[in-house]
């Protein structure tokens, strides 16, 4: 577009030249004189005569009628006006400004330029905007505003209730106000406060602070410590210093003796409540399985056990007490029990060798009486056989309290007692096993009422005779005694028979273990076969693929089936066309049709999947040629847009982005939105001055190298353009991006500024060269714009 | 007891967890999963992707619901829709009886309404304070309108501008206190003036739309009725260059981020993005309308646009892709003359023949409201997933997937028909023409006649 205006502009000077030729341009005229006369005297050599007014005749419309008016007059005659010098004056005066037209034309032209040229300096920033990865929308400084009529206005109570709270809070300095970090009366102790007091506290406060992150980082390491070991110490040292303080407080403070105590009763009533340790439990469920192997496993067991029975225990005593005194008596005494253990541990002993006398001489006695088939080491049964005694002996609740009446009374060694009465010391043990029970149906079939029911009524008299006895004896301590006897008893049982048990299970185990090898042997003999082929000949089971298959033909009937699904494959050539459509036909006449596009195409494909098979070398082979359809199609047919190759499209597939493929921050960078825009706020159109703001600051800076402009600054302008690419890649947040677009901007712009300047300095000496003479007013409103 | 035993015997090695390492602690929490992202451990990326990608297009549809309401109360068709710069929740439109509305987005329902001209109003465009707002009509008057914070309409117009001939179309400036009206000559108006500052005139037929550029703001582009679009500098008060195409444009749109770009709306059913340096040949032809388009505006990011079609539908699309990227249509929505985008890239605003302006979602599956981070991390996952996978056959075909009116539908088959046809007889017509004869014309260009200068 500008060039066609340039070359109107030169068609009209040549046409202003055409008409005054060699009358008003000084340089031109002198050539133009001897230009004549040269071609004058060649033509006269050849004595020919030049037709002059050819050349001189053609003149070129134009609307400056005087020119027109000039022109047609006879040129060839050269008259003394013409040649004076003043003419150029007289040129100069005819020339009429352009008509309106004209004016308009140049006018937009040069508007056109300079847009064009402005909107050139954008170029960086928009291809900046259309190839920047992420657009962030919501972080530009302009793009968020607040309407001031959606500010809430101050709060004015209304209600009643409202007014009341607001004369109370309303005026209270505590009270925070909507805009302000602090409340007054915290400004009011900031301003009262000295600097150094304020030093001084908060070194305090800091020391505090240290002390209790050491303490907390203690206490966290303490509690990871998972050595049992120090667990027990633990433990140990706690119960003793309970007991000492427990001490204590009983010469201190009776007070707070009694409460201790409550709280000890509490928690015999709370473990009788729930059993906790009971064997109904989480750790005791897991560990019973192990404490069949495990010496340790089984000694926490144990330990719970009599831990339960050492809170349920004190109940007897506690409960049998009526009054405080009497409690307090009881507690010493049971404190001296725990240290008084050692010496009751060998009157366990002599008990326990005592029983087992006992049991001994009754086990061979009923022997005796069973013939013999009772023998085996189940000592259970001995126990309740026992007790179903009992049970026949006196199935009234007299007898049995008279019995325990007797114990109790009688302080002597178990022993006696239990030659003189049969089953009195296995009695008072609670322990019935099931399997027990099962065995004594057998045995006791006279019996009127089961044993578990007996069971039950010894417990329900069981807390009667203590009260008895505590009304009876005089000192307390005598059933108390007896009673951790039995206990200790249970415990020295409990681990015997355990014990026993075990002993049964090793002995068993070493057959189980000759079954379980057998099938790994056979295993072994089966690898064996696959490796040693004269084995299998032996083999009476092994027979050939021929053996097996023998009535059928399975090598022919692969073939068979080999070869329908080729003709199954292979794409059918059908021509469904009737003769005499679309071709002549006739009794004579030979059909020659060509082959229709979906039948070529069915051919080659035929042809292909030949030449596939023929590639296959084993015969008993067969390529299924439509093995990939299923798959393909949900393949793209060709290469996407962008992509020029196959392997960068699936290059470009191949990178995973879910979250849980690749880690996590480049699973954020992957799945970064393109353009982020945020509910509610405004975006504004790019703002000019935002953009180009810093340029203006910076070209004030900036000094001018002396370089070839062209070259210079286009390369300047792609280092640039890498650097502001380093800068985005180093920064991750858009608003640090938008800030280097602007800067960018900046930059090139200033390149493109000075670029234009030298251009249009140029371009200012060339038309001074072409249009000396041409000075209008439309160039000087060009310059105009341009400063 | 044996069990026990062959359980010593042969011990099975069991993972076992703590289950305190995958426990939530409540429901409502996230499933501890730890993850190694060796690649080793993941051979199945691609096809899990893959499946990936195809559930996200499939819901994605499953939520495209873009209608959100329907705003009622005009008695005539809608013959403008104007947004306010400094507001969102607020929108004018203007009806064929004269009446303006100013409705409240944000619970649908019209705030304030006035009759504003005798005969249809046609043009609305707001204050750059977002105080006032203009408008012209057939009544030949340009009048200014009051409006408060709270959308009250002031009842009589601030100022009133009598004119000898009807202005077409109206626009006021971004930055500065100056409006453009097109008629019968473009006028420029600044401040209280009675008088254009500027007026200007390029060819004998009137001008029916115009629009400042909202980034160069001293540009203008303006469509006259002689099929041509002009470019005018205020600061010169000059046109810069004319643009004749083979049909008339019924509006244009500039593009709010790229200063020099600016997108046609066509009556040859479709729209062109030219750079205004080189009018010679459009930077984009988008077509699928099947019939004019009558309005086309940008999405403020400057990546999208809406366009309103007489073929009534509203489509949308990507700047730099030829094809829509969406198409609403609605049962009873009759030919759409005005489209709007909301400045908070969320929203589109349609005006019909029928009386209605709709408010539809810009995209269509997007979740309006507030989002929890992992929701935000869930969709952009997806949309990349969607991107990455865009190309294979079965996402493309659900992604592309609408159920059209059938007049579309069929509308759309014929014209693809035509053009076949005219393709393949141009190039039997190379085929059998001595080389060279019958040039290969870019599509871009064919729709240019002329850029007068």
């Amino acid at each position: 577009m500008a060039s066609t205006d340039e070359e109107e502009g030169m068609m009209l000077q040549s046409s202003s030249d055409g008409i005054n030729n060699g009358v008003d341009i000084e340089d031109d005229f002198v050539d133009d004189a001897a230009h004549e006369k040269l071609l004058n005297s060649l033509f006269a050599m050849d004595g020919k005569k030049r037709n002059k007014n050819n050349v001189r005749g053609i003149s070129t419309p134009s609307n400056n009628l005087d020119l027109m008016v000039h022109a047609k007059k006879d040129e060839s005659k050269i008259k003394a006006q013409d040649l004076k010098l003043k003419a150029r004056d007289v040129a100069d005066s005819l020339k009429k400004p352009l008509s309106e037209m004209e004016t308009e034309q140049r006018k937009r032209q040069i508007t056109r330029e300079t847009v064009q040229t402005e909107m050139t300096t954008w170029e960086p920033v928009v291809q900046e905007i259309r190839s920047a990865p992420q657009l962030v929308f919501s972080n530009r400084p302009r793009g968020i505003e607040m309407r001031e009529a959606m500010r809430p206005k101050g709060f004015t109570p209304r209600t009643p209730l409202e007014k009341e709270l607001f004369a109370a809070l309303g005026q209270s300095e505590d009270v925070l106000c909507p805009n302000k970090d602090l409340t007054k009366a915290e400004e009011k102790a900031l301003k009262a406060m000295s600097v150094k007091e304020a030093m001084a506290r908060r070194a305090e406060l800091l020391k505090h602070h240290e002390l209790l992150s050491r303490a907390q980082i203690r206490a966290k390491r303490v509690k990871k410590i998972k050595s049992k070991r120090y667990r027990k110490i633990l433990r140990k040292e706690r119960e003793a210093s309970d007991r000492k303080e427990l001490e204590k407080l009983r010469q201190t403070d009776p007070e707070a003796l009694v409460e201790r105590l409550e709280q000890l009763e509490k928690d015999r009533m709370e473990e009788r409540l729930t059993l906790k340790h009971r064997g109904g439990g989480k750790f005791a469920r897991l560990h019973k399985a192990y404490s069949k192997f495990d010496d340790k496993t089984r000694e926490a067991m144990q330990d719970m056990l009599q831990k339960s029975r050492e809170l349920t225990k004190k109940t007897a005593t506690v409960s049998s007490s009526e009054d405080e005194d009497e409690e307090a008596v009881m507690v010493q005494e049971g404190d001296k029990k725990v240290i008084s253990d050692d010496e009751n541990d060998s009157e366990d002993k002599a008990n326990k060798a005592s029983l087992k006398i006992s049991q001994s001489q009754m086990l061979k006695a009923m022997n005796k009486k069973a013939g013999g088939w009772l023998d085996g080491p189940s000592s259970t049964f001995v126990y309740v056989n026992s007790e179903s005694k009992a049970a026949e002996n006196g199935p009234d609740t007299e007898v049995t309290s008279d019995q325990q009446q007797q114990q109790e009374a009688s302080d002597e060694p178990m022993a006696t007692a239990a030659a003189a009465n049969i089953p009195s010391p296995p009695k008072e043990t609670e322990t019935t096993s099931q399997e027990a029970h099962s065995n004594n149906i057998s045995t006791s079939v006279s019996i009127d009422c089961s044993p578990a029911k007996a069971n039950e009524r010894k417990r329900k008299q069981e807390p009667l005779p203590p009260e008895g006895a505590v009304g009876e004896s005089a000192d307390n301590s005598v059933p108390k005694k007896r009673k951790r006897k039995r206990n200790k008893k249970k415990d020295s049982n409990m681990p015997s028979k355990e014990k026993k048990e075990e002993e049964a299970r090793r002995k068993e185990t070493p057959v189980v273990e000759v079954t379980l090898e057998t099938p790994a042997e056979d295993e072994g003999n089966g690898d064996g076969e696959h490796d040693e082929g004269s084995e299998d000949a032996d083999d009476p089971l092994k027979v050939t693929m021929e053996e097996l298959f023998q009535d059928e033909d399975v090598v022919e009937e692969f073939a068979r089936e080999k070869a329908a699904a080729e003709e199954k494959a292979r794409p059918k050539i059908e021509d469904t066309r009737l003769p005499g459509w679309g071709s002549w036909a006739g009794p004579d006449y030979k059909v020659q049709k060509p082959l229709t596009k979906k039948q070529k195409r069915a051919e080659a494909k035929a042809q292909y999947l030949a030449k596939q098979q023929q590639k296959v070398k084993q015969p008993h082979v067969w390529l299924n040629p439509n093995r990939d359809d299923a798959i393909r199609k949900l393949q793209p047919k060709g290469v996407p847009f962008p992509y020029t190759s196959v392997q960068q499209y699936e290059a470009s597939l191949r990178q995973p982005v879910s979250r849980g493929f690749v880690r996590e921050t480049a699973f954020k960078l992957l799945t970064k939105p393109e353009v982020v825009t945020k509910l509610g706020h405004i975006i504004k159109p790019l703002d000019k001055e935002d953009v180009f703001k810093k340029k203006i600051d910076s070209e004030d800076v900036q000094v001018d190298n002396s370089k070839p402009v062209g070259k210079r600054s286009r390369q300047e302008g792609y280092a640039n353009k890498s650097k502001v690419k380093q800068g985005l890649k180093q920064s991750n947040s858009t608003t640090k991006s938008s800030k280097l677009v602007n800067q960018k901007v900046a930059i090139t712009t200033k390149k493109r500024r000075r670029r234009r300047r030298k251009k249009k300095k140029k371009k200012k000496k060339k038309k001074k060269k072409k249009k000396k003479k041409k000075k209008t007013r439309l160039e000087q409103g060009e310059e105009d714009q341009e400063e | 007891m044996a069990t026990v035993s062959r359980k010593k015997k042969f011990s099975l090695k069991v993972l076992s967890r703590n289950p305190e390492d995958y426990r939530r602690e409540t429901k409502l929490d996230i499933h501890k999963a730890p993850q190694n992202p060796e690649t080793y451990l993941h051979p199945f990326t691609l096809g899990r992707e893959y499946q990936r990608a195809l559930n996200a297009t499939k819901l994605e549809r499953v939520f495209a619901k873009p209608f959100l309401c329907g705003l009622d109360g005009h008695r005539d068709s809608i013959q403008a829709l104007a947004k306010f710069p400094t507001r969102l929740a607020h929108v004018l439109s203007a009806a064929s009886d004269g009446e303006i509305r100013l409705w409240d987005l944000s619970n649908k329902k019209c705030v304030s309404s006035v009759v504003a001209h005798d005969g249809l109003v046609h043009s609305l465009c707001s204050h750059r304070s977002g105080q006032f707002f203009l408008s012209t009509g057939q009544d030949a008057n340009i009048k200014f309108w009051s409006c408060s914070e709270e959308g009250q309409i002031g009842q009589e117009p601030v100022r009133t501008i009598l004119n000898k001939h009807v202005y077409q179309g109206i626009d006021h400036h971004e930055k500065e206190d100056i409006f453009v009206t097109c008629g019968q000559s473009l006028d420029v108006w600044a401040g209280d003036r009675s008088q254009p500052f500027q007026s200007y005139k390029w060819g004998l037929d009137s001008m029916h739309h115009v629009k400042f550029n909202r980034i160069e703001t001293h540009l203008i582009a303006v469509a006259a009725d002689d099929r041509s679009i002009m470019l005018y500098d205020t600061r010169g008060g000059s046109g810069v260059q004319k643009l004749v195409m083979r049909m008339k444009t019924n509006a244009l749109s500039w593009n709010p981020m790229q200063a020099y770009m600016f997108t046609a709306a066509c009556d040859d059913f479709n729209l062109y993005t030219y750079d205004i340096r080189n009018l010679r040949i459009a930077a984009n032809k988008y077509e699928d309308h099947i019939a004019a388009v009558m309005d086309v505006d940008y999405c403020p990011t400057g990546r999208e646009f809406a366009t309103a079609g007489y073929d009534r539908c509203v489509r949308i699309y990507s700047v730099t892709e030829a094809h829509s990227r969406d198409v609403y249509t609605g049962k009873r929505m009759q030919r759409v003359n005005h489209v709007l985008w909301s400045m908070d890239n969320k929203y589109i605003l349609s005006g019909s023949d029928e009386m209605n302006v709709r408010l539809w979602k810009a995209r269509a599956s997007e979740k309006l409201g507030v989002m929890k981070p992992r929701e935000k991390t869930a969709f952009n996952t997806a949309e990349t997933l969607k991107k990455t996978f865009k190309d294979h056959p079965e996402i493309k075909r659900i992604a592309r997937h609408r159920h059209l009116p059938r007049l579309i539908y069929t509308q759309k088959k014929q014209l693809r028909e035509q053009k076949d046809a005219q393709k393949r007889k141009e190039s039997n017509r190379r085929f059998h023409s001595k080389p060279g004869a019958v040039p290969f014309v870019a599509d871009r260009t064919k729709q240019v006649v002329d850029v007068k200068d």
